[in-house]
């Protein structure tokens, strides 16, 4: 599918139609507070949280400020232990690899663990193009894949759907025959996928964490369709973001428990397993023949940018649990495979300006993702830069560009300001419903509508700040010391 | 199918390139993650204190949990194949021998136990585990700051063993206890020369949220996990 879907829409356009979303918009409320509430408790016993954060943020950045030297060393390892190292500068030549091992492989059916790198890559349309069958294997994803939807949280991606129109969906499309009850469907779909786990040929996996040091790839799951696809198949098939690489299998340590905590508020996950290269001779299971296809599909960019601290990024979600925008508009607002936060800025960076209209402009800049990310990434700023990288190659809206010229001028100028700020005051007061702030009621008025229509806005006071300031320095008779603070 | 295979060379020139570097650097200075990383709650725990958080922990990811020591091992064991019912697969380990498991898995399990025998060939393997009501397997390692397990593949160990049967037992011997994944990362690295083909971590049952964030115990891998840690002082 790519990084972006709906891309015949604006942004304005996909947030009128997530904020119509009833259902979704309370899941998304419930998973955040959830999660808060998780990620807080277990995060809250530990006496050093913060100065994880910082190790974390040390490992990351001084590895990949010596990426080339880590790739080499990680893809030397992998070699040496017997897996088969692709290099993949573009999503095509990632889907090029992946078809010449199904050709080699002579398969045509693939059981699939959740990997953000395939939907990024758009793996399954072009797999399915070719003819081969693609099972997800993951309960969101197999929910997403059989309803033909979109993921709208990069760790729960089917957050957006109910029970009951996915056991319906079950019904129709595989003849699932129970209740809408969870637990009922997961087992409906532990024996339907069972079948389909057995009888795969070749098993696609992402990777969390790339061993340098030994070459070795790992996985985070709970389910264990993770562990099913890399004990099965005979062939296997990994796919490893440049961005994935860690030094060595002690700061695994480290990782899974950031990781782990903020994405799911639990210490560690059912599973954590390190692969490294395939199953060894007199090895019972395991894939025998194992791919790894290292892709950077615009990562070098970013490295070289002003965006580079998003390279630590280690996809926990944490950012869009406690983001308010993403609260209000929903996973699929954003229109990109990467919501929330962490998802402006990789999006901006991965496809361009042109292509995320005003993808920037979905940010508050409250900070909140900033103190919740495990790997100290400061997002809020980095999703400013976008936006003055934006105005800065006249990707700014006319209105927004004239407004600006226009308060430019007006802040600028005593004059204008005092004017400006009078005639206001009086002229919000006849609007206000009660009093202090603008309702609902003035949602007909152009520009104030978009606000008003979700939200109040605070009426101008009557008498300005300045004003009452300089009476009340009348009053007390003694004014600051001009240059000192008064305090 | 693809024009031309990319070399790691052509594909490492622009990550260089991003990073101001002439060329791929032949060394770096090594990154100290044993310095760089903040001590653990549970190093500075006594045995006792140590067990006791790992049996909380497990307890805490729905791990059935219980105590015993050598000799109790085989009775405790056989009690749980009845219960299962079905089929038993177990490891190929010296210590259930010892302990008597093995024998007694034979004797309990309704439908017959069967030794993990890689020689047997991968279908038959993977067929007998996926057939199974019961995997048993002895634990590595241990990790008391997560009441996690390690299970390290080999021949005598399958992957499938721990995964595919619905109920898991793990005998945990005490003496393998460990504070941290960090500390298992080291007696993991002093171990084994060559890396094993996969390093296993298992913290209670599989289990799922995806559905309107209900949790579901038991999605592909056991419905239910026992740890008998196996007092073997």
């Amino acid at each position: 599918m790519a990084i972006l879907y709906n891309e015949g829409t604006t942004l304005a356009e996909r947030v009128d139609a997530c904020l119509d979303d009833e259902f979704a918009h309370k899941a998304v409320e419930r998973a955040q507070d959830v999660f808060y509430d998780k990620r807080n408790a277990v995060i809250g016993e530990l006496p050093n949280w913060e100065d994880m954060r910082h190790a974390a943020r040390a490992i990351r950045n001084r590895v990949n400020n010596n990426l080339d030297y880590y790739v080499a060393e990680f893809a030397r390892n992998a070699t040496a232990a017997g897996a088969h190292v692709h290099f993949a500068p573009k999503a095509e030549d990632a889907l090029c690899e992946i078809l010449d091992v199904f050709e080699e492989a002579h398969a045509s059916t693939c059981v699939k663990s959740k990997s953000m790198m395939s939907e990024e890559i758009g793996m399954n349309e072009v797999l399915e193009e070719a003819g081969m069958e693609v099972v997800e294997t993951d309960c969101a994803e197999a929910i997403l894949q059989t309803a033909k939807d979109h993921p709208s949280h990069i760790v729960v991606p089917a957050l957006h759907l109910d029970r009951e129109a996915i056991a319906r969906m079950f019904h129709d499309e595989l003849g699932y025959a129970g209740s809408s009850v969870p637990e009922d469907i997961t087992r409906f779909l532990r024996v339907h996928l069972r079948e389909k786990f057995l009888a795969a040929e070749v098993g696609v996996r992402g990777c969390n964490f790339a061993v340098a040091s030994t070459g070795s790839t790992t996985l985070v799951t709970n389910e264990g369709n993770g562990r099913m696809v890399d004990t099965l198949p005979k062939t296997q098939i990994v796919l490893v973001g440049i961005d994935r690489i860690v030094p060595d299998l002690e700061s695994l340590d480290l990782m899974t428990s950031l990781l782990v905590r903020s994405a799911v508020g639990t210490k560690l996950t059912s599973y954590f397993t390190v692969d490294c290269g395939p199953a060894h001779e007199g090895e019972g299971d395991g894939a025998t023949d194992v791919h790894i296809i290292m892709i950077d599909n615009g990562r070098s960019d970013i490295l070289g940018s002003e965006f580079s601290a998003i390279e630590r990024c280690i996809r926990c979600g944490a950012c869009l649990n406690i983001c308010p925008v993403y609260r209000h508009i929903t996973g699929h607002g954003y229109g990109s495979i990467y919501p929330g936060p962490m998802g402006i800025v990789m999006t901006s960076c991965l496809e361009g300006y042109d292509k995320v209209d005003k993808l920037p402009y979905a940010c508050s800049l409250c900070s909140a993702c900033t103190s919740n990310c495990p790997m100290d990434i400061p997002l809020h700023d980095l999703i400013r830069q976008h936006r003055v990288n934006m105005v800065a190659q006249g990707y700014a809206g006319p209105i927004e560009r004239r407004a600006f010229v226009t308060a430019g001028k007006v802040l600028s100028s005593r004059p204008l300001y005092d004017v400006a700020t009078k005639v206001a005051a009086r002229g919000m007061k006849p609007l206000a419903h009660n009093g202090d702030s603008l309702g609902p009621a003035t949602a007909w008025i152009p520009v104030l509508g978009a606000w008003t229509r979700n939200r109040d806005f605070n009426r101008l006071a009557d008498e300005r700040f300045r004003d009452w300031f300089k009476k009340h320095e009348k009053e007390e008779g003694s004014a600051p010391e001009k240059g000192k603070d008064a305090r | 199918m693809s024009q031309h295979d990319v070399s790691m060379e052509e594909f490492l020139a622009p990550i260089s390139e991003a990073l101001g570097h002439d060329a791929v650097p032949e060394t770096v200075v090594k990154i100290d993650t044993d310095e760089l990383i903040p001590a653990h709650i549970s190093d500075g725990l006594s045995a006792e204190e140590r067990m006791e958080r790992f049996c909380a922990e497990a307890e805490g990811a729905h791990v059935n949990v219980s105590h015993t020591d050598r000799a109790g091992a085989a009775p405790a064991v056989a009690d749980i194949a009845a219960t299962a019912g079905g089929s038993a697969v177990f490891d190929d380990e010296p210590l259930l021998d010892e302990w008597g498991v093995a024998a007694a898995l034979e004797a309990a399990a309704p439908q017959g136990a069967w030794r993990w025998d890689a020689r047997a060939g991968r279908d038959a393997c993977i067929e007998k585990a996926a057939a199974a009501q019961l995997g048993v397997t002895v634990a590595d390692a241990a990790i008391s700051e997560t009441g996690t397990i390690l299970q390290v593949v080999r021949a005598g160990h399958g992957r499938s063993v721990s995964l595919l049967p619905t109920v898991h037992v793990a005998l945990v011997p005490a003496s393998r206890l460990e504070p941290s994944m960090m500390a298992v990362m080291h007696a993991v690295r002093e171990r084994y020369d060559a890396m094993p083909s996969q390093l296993v971590f298992v913290t209670g049952p599989s289990n799922t949220a995806d559905i309107e964030l209900v949790r579901v115990e038991g999605v592909h891998g056991p419905l239910t996990v026992h740890y008998l840690v196996v007092d073997d002082a």
